[in-house]
């Protein structure tokens, strides 16, 4: 700052030594702030923009993983294929619509159970184990207890409704009931990973915005709308992001419990590249798949990112 | 005033006692079957014997015994502590310095740069595998840990999360510091990263819940059975036909307990009300 | 500005070193095996295996440790045991990354229905020039079979597997049903849905068929019933479908078991051991089916065959198992002896301790002849069959495929999907998968 003002006053013949000056500094400047974020930039460059960019390469190429030497360029037929593919456009749909269905209910169910344990309650640490207890299993295991759950016969599910006089349902053997089988169980299992992260944003808001409101004579309604909610802002943004990201990749459950059926209403679109790629073998023609997705999701992030970003302003 | 908040308090409990028992139901139930035989197990489970410790067993602990005859649980989880354990490090110091970085510093190229980096959470690990198993290859790092920790560590969501934390955290205090004389790095440990405690606990356990269940990257990594993870050790449970559902029970089980310990021990670090606070002194 | 050019300068670097190093789509080097022969001749072979602390894995160690000790000084063997999740993730992971890296090794285990793809890739080398002939008629004829593509034989197995109906020996006596017992009294289909339907009742269902397994049970165990037809699903072209797949032959197949989930005398999505906890009079479903029947000491149980479609119709049942194969990183010096191990892991010895391990049938005559079990009631009908009427799956390079997309016609047709439309549906998605 300093230099700045120097600059005004000085004469304009010594103002280029100044000026290199400034160029210095902000050299330095500038390195201090690569180092911070280079070593990060040099391992996600290594580990995963160049695999990425293998995956299109080969998005372009017949390759059958089982012979990688005798790839053969086959130009745009992949992504020609990819477009009339039926089954493949039937999981865009069902994809969306999981994630549609997910984000709401995991972000308002993580939401509520921070508000619920972010108190000096004896014993409340428990009951955040409690929660985030779906979390610690895998979402193999998971997935194979809920199915276990869900069995249309005597699963437990099934046995509770009708000890309440509810019919049993056929739960994942309906090609209706089968996707919201799934979005439930997965708003189960994650919630409690997005209440901790709920839990350290509440933790951030100074508790003498709360204490002032108190003096002010603010209900706990007017508390939560006025400082909570916009103290969480930024918080919120990163989970609907991150919740939204993690829904459009869904693979395990669909593939331990449904296998994509009944009649592929279960089909993801990550579950169709794995398919494609591992099983059928058909790697180029599942990087295009994998292409395609990126792009699709990329520009709907962009998309919200920009809403955003606009908003902060 | 006090019956009132005494009511209050009780209908708290309840609410969270039902809410608990509605997330941990298939944890109890796996517990609960990990000391029953098998015929128990699936005629149990359509009643609520499910969650009921069994009456009468010659022996409770037979599967656990059975499991860790069987498996090498202790030296492939002691392995998974190790090897997660240097992950947690390195993900933690280089994740949070570029969070940092994106949140407050500036360079030639960083909107770009954290674009790029915002894009690459979307794309799906499974899809990307055989590549990066190639490059890992090449690096010579199969059947090493190497080959497991460095591809892991920098990871675009943490990035992300730390960046939004910092971005929260009010300016003053860095330029109260920097006016003082401090360069960027001490601002950075001294200053910030005790602020962000309670983000830093919870990175710490996302990392180890991930990569603890992690299963096909590390069989594609290691082949030494010295060197197994614990997921590793537990799956000859699941693909011997026909299951037996008790010892995988048990093994589950051996899992989850370390993890929710690393949870309960890193609670300590939510403190409530000390954050955010820095500005009022 | 300066700055930035020089950020640009060294990315670039950085890239081309990166790029240069992975070099797409993998070199030549070839990792994973020592020196072909060491100072003192002896040769080493790295080896493969899916098991790791099941029996069947400690058979494998032990297995290794006599082999080695017999070939002291001319041949070491290295085991390296894999683990994996279900039917092969995990394994079938590492092969394929070390197939993309080149770092094979010499000998691994392979599932029957895969061998037709690795042989047609080149990843696995046949092996005709090694082998005893005479020898190799001991063996099952599928598993000859299974790991024979196009005239060259790549491997063999210590073990078979067969589909076959367990029945409620109470259940059947008090309805007065007696069971067959041998091949030639197999019941027909109708005969089979007949009995079900009379065993129906209550909580009962007739016959439990693992019907919610899905996947690849549902090729190994329904495609028999077209094969039984005289039915294929695919052409020997090894990728034609149409006509095939969706013929009238395969139309009654599922038709069929459409029939018997739709008059509720099979259960559509069973609990597991319905059979074994009295909720079905009879199971079908595979030979490693006793090891779980026998938690249950108090339940008396039979094996009938495998049904066939009419009286006096062809006979087919399932087949198939993991076999020992050779690899293409296998150096020619190093065949003979990769070989020797391929025998001795198959030969009668190696196919009776299996059996002690995993329960699964033999692969060879003369095991059977030393395993009582299979020469008396209830297993000798798994003899029977393995010996007589087994057939196996469609050797082509994408069985992958074709085998899922039947699989889901027959879930389709479960859940309520007309047969044929299910069927043309297979059709439509193979004809996307393959060219």
């Amino acid at each position: 700052m300093s230099l700045q003002i120097i600059f005004t006053i000085a004469p304009l013949k010594e103002r280029w030594i100044i000026i290199k000056i400034m160029k210095k500094n902000r050299i330095k400047a500038n390195a201090v702030s690569i180092s911070f974020v280079l070593p990060a930039i040099i391992l996600l460059f290594t580990f995963m923009i160049i695999p990425f960019a293998l995956s299109f390469y080969y998005s372009f190429m017949d390759y059958n993983i089982l012979k990688p030497n005798a790839m053969s360029f086959v130009g745009l037929d992949n992504f020609k294929k990819v477009f009339t593919d039926t089954i493949f456009i039937k999981s865009i749909y069902n994809t969306f619509r999981f994630t549609i269905l997910v984000v709401p209910l995991q972000l308002g169910a993580a939401l509520g159970l921070a508000l619920l344990v972010n108190k000096k309650l004896k014993g409340i640490k428990l009951f955040r184990l409690a929660f985030f207890a779906p979390t610690v299993l895998s979402l193999v295991v998971i997935s194979i207890l809920w199915t276990i759950i869900y069995n249309p016969n005597n699963g437990l599910l099934n046995s509770i409704l009708n000890s309440i006089g509810i019919a049993s349902q056929p739960f994942l053997s309906d090609p209706t009931q089968a996707m919201y089988c799934i979005v439930f169980l997965s708003a189960w299992q994650g919630a409690g990973f997005q209440m901790m992260i709920f839990l350290a944003g509440l933790q951030d808001i100074p508790t003498y915005l709360y204490e002032a409101a108190e003096v002010d004579g603010a209900s706990k309604v007017q508390q939560f709308f006025n400082i909570t909610l916009p103290g969480l802002k930024n918080i919120s943004v990163l989970l609907f992001l991150t919740i939204t990201i993690g829904a459009v990749q869904l693979l395990v459950q669909p593939m331990m419990m449904t296998q994509g059926g009944p009649l592929n209403s279960t089909v993801t679109i990550v579950y169709e590249i794995y398919q494609t790629g591992y099983k059928y073998r058909n790697m180029g023609y599942g990087s295009a798949m994998t292409v395609v997705f990126t792009a699709i999701i990329l520009v709907i992030v962009l998309i919200q990112n920009k809403l955003m970003v606009s908003k902060e302003d | 005033m006090s019956i009132k908040k005494q009511n209050n308090k009780f209908i708290q409990y309840i609410v969270l006692i039902l809410l608990a028992a509605f997330f941990i139901f298939p944890l109890i139930w796996m517990v609960v079957s990990s000391f029953k035989n098998d015929p128990q197990i699936l005629s149990d489970v359509s009643s609520i014997k499910a969650f009921m410790l069994p009456a009468f067993n010659d022996n409770y602990f037979y599967n656990y015994s059975d499991c860790l005859k069987q498996l090498p649980i202790l030296k492939s989880m002691l392995n998974s502590f190790f090897y997660i354990g240097v992950i947690i490090i390195c993900s933690l110091i280089v994740n949070s310095l570029a969070g940092y970085g994106f949140a407050r510093l500036d360079f030639p190229g960083i909107k770009i740069i954290f674009t790029i980096i915002l894009a690459l959470m979307i794309i799906p690990a499974q899809t990307i595998m055989l590549p990066l198993f190639s490059i890992v290859f090449k690096l010579g790092w199969i059947n090493s840990y190497l080959g497991l920790i460095i591809p892991v560590i920098a990871n675009p969501f943490y990035i992300f999360l730390f960046r939004q934390t910092f971005l929260g955290l009010p300016k003053e205090i860095e330029e109260a510091a920097k006016l003082d004389g401090a360069n960027q790095y001490t601002i950075f440990v001294k200053l910030i990263m005790p602020l962000a405690k309670p983000i830093y606990a919870t990175v710490a356990i996302m990392i180890f819940v991930a990569t603890w269940n992690d299963f096909i990257w590390p069989v594609m990594v290691i082949s030494d059975p010295s060197k197994q993870t614990i997921q590793m050790a537990l799956s000859s449970l699941f693909s011997i036909q026909p299951i037996n559902y008790g010892r995988v029970m048990a093994g589950l089980t051996f899992v989850t307990i370390p993890v929710l310990i690393i949870f309960l021990t890193m609670q300590k670090y939510y403190v409530q009300g000390i954050v955010g606070s820095g500005s009022k002194n | 500005m300066k700055f930035s050019k020089k950020t640009i300068a060294a990315v670039s670097m950085a890239t081309l070193l990166m790029f240069s190093m992975v070099g797409c789509g993998g070199g030549s080097q070839d990792q994973s095996n020592k020196s072909a022969k060491s100072a003192d001749g002896s040769v080493t072979l790295n080896f493969w295996v899916h098991e790791t602390d099941s029996p069947e894995g400690q058979l494998y160690k032990q297995r290794i440790e006599e082999f080695n000790k017999a070939h002291e000084g001319k041949i070491k063997v290295d085991l390296t045991q894999i683990a994996r999740t279900g039917d092969a993730s995990g394994y079938d992971d590492k092969v394929n990354a070390a197939i993309t890296t080149n770092s094979l090794p010499d000998v691994f285990t392979v599932d029957g229905p895969n061998v037709a793809a690795q042989a047609d890739a080149g990843v696995i080398q046949p092996i005709d020039q090694f082998v005893d002939k005479e020898d190799l008629k001991d063996f099952n004829k599928d598993i000859i079979n299974q790991g024979t593509y196009k005239g060259k034989l790549y491997g063999l197995a210590a073990m078979d597997s067969s589909v076959v109906i367990y029945y409620n020996k109470d259940m059947f006596a008090k309805a007065g049903i007696t069971a067959p017992t041998k091949i030639a009294d197999a019941w027909t289909w109708d005969e089979l849905y007949e009995n079900a339907k009379k065993l129906t009742k209550d909580d009962v269902y007739g016959i439990d068929m693992n019907l919610k397994w899905g996947g690849e049970w549902n090729t190994f165990a329904f495609l028999p019933l077209v094969q039984s037809l005289d039915g294929q699903i695919v052409a020997d072209d090894g990728k034609t479908v149409d006509g095939l797949i969706n013929s009238d032959k395969s139309v009654q197949a599922l038709t069929y078991i459409k029939k018997l989930v739709d008059n509720k005398v099979v259960n559509p999505t069973p609990i597991d051991n319905s059979f074994e906890n009295g909720k079905a009079a009879m199971a079908m479903t595979g030979t490693w089916e006793p090891g779980n029947l026998a938690k249950y000491p108090d339940l008396k149980w039979g094996i009938m065959p495998y049904p066939v479609a009419k009286k006096g119709g062809k006979a087919v049942s399932p087949c198939g198992a993991w076999g020992y194969y050779m690899t293409k990183a296998c150096t020619t010096e190093k065949q003979e002896a990769a070989v020797e191990l391929i025998k001795f892991l198959t030969n009668t010895d190696a196919c009776v301790a299996i059996y002690k391990a995993n329960g699964m049938p033999p692969a060879r005559a003369t095991a059977f002849n030393k395993i009582d079990e299979f020469k008396k009631e209830p297993l000798n009908v798994i003899t029977e069959q393995l010996q007589n009427t087994a057939t196996v799956r469609p050797l082509t390079p994408n069985y992958p495929v074709i085998s899922d997309q039947f699989s889901k016609a027959i879930t389709n047709t479960i859940n309520g999907m007309d047969p044929k439309q299910a069927l043309d549906e297979a059709v439509k998605q193979i004809s996307v998968q393959v060219k």
